[in-house]
């Protein structure tokens, strides 16, 4: 009988599968404004964008919104309804950083700027992180004001 | 790996869980596990639906069937398909006598309906009324003393405040329903009146379905049901087959009391709460005399007891045929009064009686003699309607066998910190709560075993208990006369004993001279024994059959009974101590004036 000798790959046997050189997709989600692509699909968010989109979520989703999770997301539109004072900026901070330690593994929180606009009866809120795996910075910037 | 959504596990976190499972097998998305995620808000929206939809068919289901429904709305929609209408508010009622004294003589009086009086019960005062039109003549002299139209001079007062309820019949709607809007109506003081036209002073009183046996197309019926947020509706019939409906044009007039329930019971003294004139110049004052306190007042029909009758109702389909019937319908209609109840047919009794049924009835205790027998005679009535064959309706009163228990234990005082005094009285309330919680009915037995086990639970330091019992029935002699009583315990006797007495009585004297009863020892024979010199007064008083559980008692001619009571106490050892089951209308009390727990102290640790 024929005996056929293999070489590990680590020593150049190229002949079995080949090596992984590109980095897989970490995060997949669900474009949550479902806006569909030109074939009909619906959009994906993928890696940071995906973290993004779910840092978003989390701090414009208010307490008892979720089902069966009642202190779940940064419950800051509360605080649009307070006296604007110096206090309000911070309180607003320290929510939004308490709500993505504790439900956004994948977010390292690096900088959370709260500007108070008060006579717009709004907050700018700008959130710049880090996507835990691959060290890529994300910023972004959305205003919470109130509707009525 | 899960491939397929389980169906299994219906809650919140399940299905989500089983979603994500679902996803973990997918490569399109990977952000399922983090809660903050697109997907997760996705499949909280998926769960929830599922977890709702799956809690709405499973309260659905629950609230379909009388034996789990939890909503009272439910249990009676369901009673109501069975022909079972759950019982209302009941109003307490008291039996009195009421006269009028006037200078006016030779009138004829009219007390209506609806008149009030007050009373207290427990500092509350309660307002009855009449719930009928009782008349008075002169009795000579201006003395009109009021009787119903049947000539009774016992009048019902019945607690609440009467309601009236009027309806303008308008233009034919199909199945038009009155609305009564009172959780506290009482349905037995319920009458419908429907008047001609609105002005029209000639009325028709319709009847409750319940009361009635046949319909036609003219008979004038209602149907009262309670409805699910706890308020009453009437009905009437179609017009057609199933009596008559009233026509546009016609009034109709409901009243009924609206009662406080069970809280009025025991009412003693009615005062009215005015004058009394009609029919007489000048106002008297009613003078009412209490013959029966305020009793059989109730609440609503608990949702538990709906689910434990309807069947049995709907078994009897409203009809008297087998004895099981008579129970569940006489305590369909008198269950204020009646605490416990019992019937079996005459081929079962202990002498044979073909033809009858035996009723044996434990009343409530606040339930006089008077209301006894008309209860009683309440309930022939009812057989007469309801009885498919001709029977004789027997009552029979039931029999007491009191137990009395001589319990021991063995008690190590270093095992707790009670006193063995503390302990002792411990284990008689024991001993009492026992026999309250299963004892007092018909078919309730007493279990030895199972009393001992709850004194040994009791504490650590009880190491082990045992009990002698001995059943006891009571005999009223006539003094100074010859007295024969015959006896029947539910369970045999101990056969004689050459050192113990099977039985025993009290104290009463004969001649002067005290002296209890027993068995002579190795016989069955029953003597007079003098209780100072254990001289035998008088050697044959009779005597027991063991195995018969019977004691016939002859020509007992005591001169007095010694102590408080009028009775004299003749207790026996049973052939088995162990458990004592009633049968027919036999039922077993507790005697706690002739039992103790008595203490042993050891050193014993087990």
């Amino acid at each position: 009988m024929a005996t056929t000798r293999f070489l590990s790959k680590e020593d150049g046997n190229l002949q079995q599968s080949s090596l992984v050189t590109s980095r897989k997709q970490l995060f997949r989600d669900l474009d949550v404004t479902f806006a569909a692509k030109p074939s009909k699909e619906i959009s994906v968010k993928k890696d940071a964008a995906a973290v993004k989109q779910a840092v978003k979520n989390l701090i414009l989703t208010n307490h008892y919104e979720k089902p069966f999770q009642p202190f779940f997301g940064g419950n800051v539109a509360g605080l649009l309804f307070e006296l604007a004072d110096d206090e309000t900026g911070s309180e607003v901070e320290e929510q939004i950083v308490s709500a993505i330690q504790q439900y956004e593994p994948r977010a390292r929180i690096i900088n959370v700027d709260v500007n108070s606009q008060p006579d717009r009866n709004s907050l700018a809120v700008t959130i710049t992180f880090q996507v835990v795996n691959t060290l890529e910075e994300v910023t972004f910037t959305t205003n919470l004001s109130r509707l009525r | 790996m899960a491939t397929t959504i389980k169906s299994t596990a219906l809650d919140f976190n399940n299905i989500k869980n089983n979603l994500k499972q679902y996803l973990a097998a997918q490569d399109d998305f990977t952000d399922y596990n983090f809660e903050a995620s697109g997907l997760s808000n996705l499949l909280d929206v998926l769960a929830y639906n599922t977890h709702i939809n799956s809690l709405v068919a499973n309260f659905a289901l629950n609230e379909s069937y009388l034996g789990t429904a939890q909503l009272r709305s439910s249990l009676v929609s369901l009673a109501e398909g069975i022909g079972y209408i759950p019982d209302t508010d009941t109003a307490s009622q008291a039996v009195v006598n009421i006269t009028v004294s006037s200078d006016e003589t030779g009138k004829e009086l009219q007390l209506a309906k609806g008149t009030t009086f007050t009373s207290s019960v427990d500092d509350i005062t309660y307002t009855f009324q009449t719930n009928d039109n009782y008349f008075a003549s002169d009795a000579g002299g201006g003395s009109y003393e009021f009787q119903t139209v049947d000539g009774s001079n016992e009048l019902i007062l019945y607690e609440g405040t009467q309601k009236t309820k009027t309806f303008f019949v308008g233009e034919t709607t199909e199945n038009p329903v009155y609305i009564i809007p009172d959780t506290k109506l009482d349905a037995d003081t319920v009458t419908v009146q429907v008047y001609e036209s609105a002005s029209s002073s000639t009325f028709t009183t319709y009847s409750n379905l319940n009361a009635v046996t046949t319909i036609n197309a003219n008979s004038t019926i209602f149907i009262l049901k309670e409805t699910p947020n706890g308020f009453f509706e009437i009905t009437f019939g179609d017009g057609i087959t199933f009596g008559k409906a009233p026509t546009p044009g016609q009034k109709i007039v409901v009243s009924y009391i609206s009662t406080n329930g069970a809280v009025a019971n025991g009412a003693a003294v009615f005062t009215p709460s005015t004058t009394f004139s009609d029919g007489l110049d000048t106002a008297v004052d009613l003078n009412v005399t209490t013959v029966t306190n305020s009793v059989g007042g109730d609440e609503k029909e608990t949702i538990e007891s709906i689910r434990k009758n309807a069947p049995f109702q709907y078994a009897t389909q409203n009809r008297m045929v087998t004895a099981a019937d008579d129970s569940a319908l006489i305590l369909r209609n008198f269950s204020t009064l009646i605490q416990d109840i019992i019937a079996w047919g005459g081929e079962d009794n202990l002498k044979p009686d073909f033809g009858a049924v035996y009723v044996s009835i434990l009343f409530e205790d606040d339930v006089s003699a008077a209301t006894q027998t008309t209860t009683k005679q309440s309930i022939r009535d009812l057989a007469d309607q309801l009885a498919v064959i001709s029977f004789r309706l027997e009552f029979t009163d039931p029999v007491i066998t009191y137990i009395e228990v001589q319990n021991f234990f063995q008690f190590n005082p270093n095992l707790t910190t009670e006193t063995i005094n503390t302990v002792q009285s411990a284990i008689i309330n024991i001993i009492n709560n026992y026999f309250s919680n299963n004892t007092g009915g018909f078919n309730q037995s007493f279990r030895r075993s199972n009393l001992l086990t709850l004194i040994d639970d009791y504490s650590p330091a009880v190491l082990s208990s045992r009990a002698n019992i001995k059943m006891q029935q009571r005999i009223v002699p006539t003094l100074n006369a010859n007295n024969n009583f015959d006896l029947r315990f539910p369970v045999g006797i101990a056969i004689p004993d050459d050192n113990e007495f099977s039985i025993t009585s009290t104290p009463f004297s004969i001649n002067g001279r005290q002296c209890t009863l027993r068995n002579r020892l190795s016989s069955n024979v029953l003597e007079a024994v003098e209780s100072s010199t254990n001289t035998v007064l008088v050697d044959n008083l009779g005597s027991y059959n063991p195995g018969a559980g019977t004691i016939s008692i002859v020509a007992l001619n005591p001169s007095s009974i010694l102590g408080s009571d009028n009775f004299i106490k003749i207790s026996c050892v049973p052939a088995n101590q162990s458990a004592i089951s009633p049968t027919r209308n036999e039922v077993l009390v507790y005697d706690p004036d002739r039992s103790f727990a008595s203490g042993v102290r050891t050193t014993a640790l087990n």
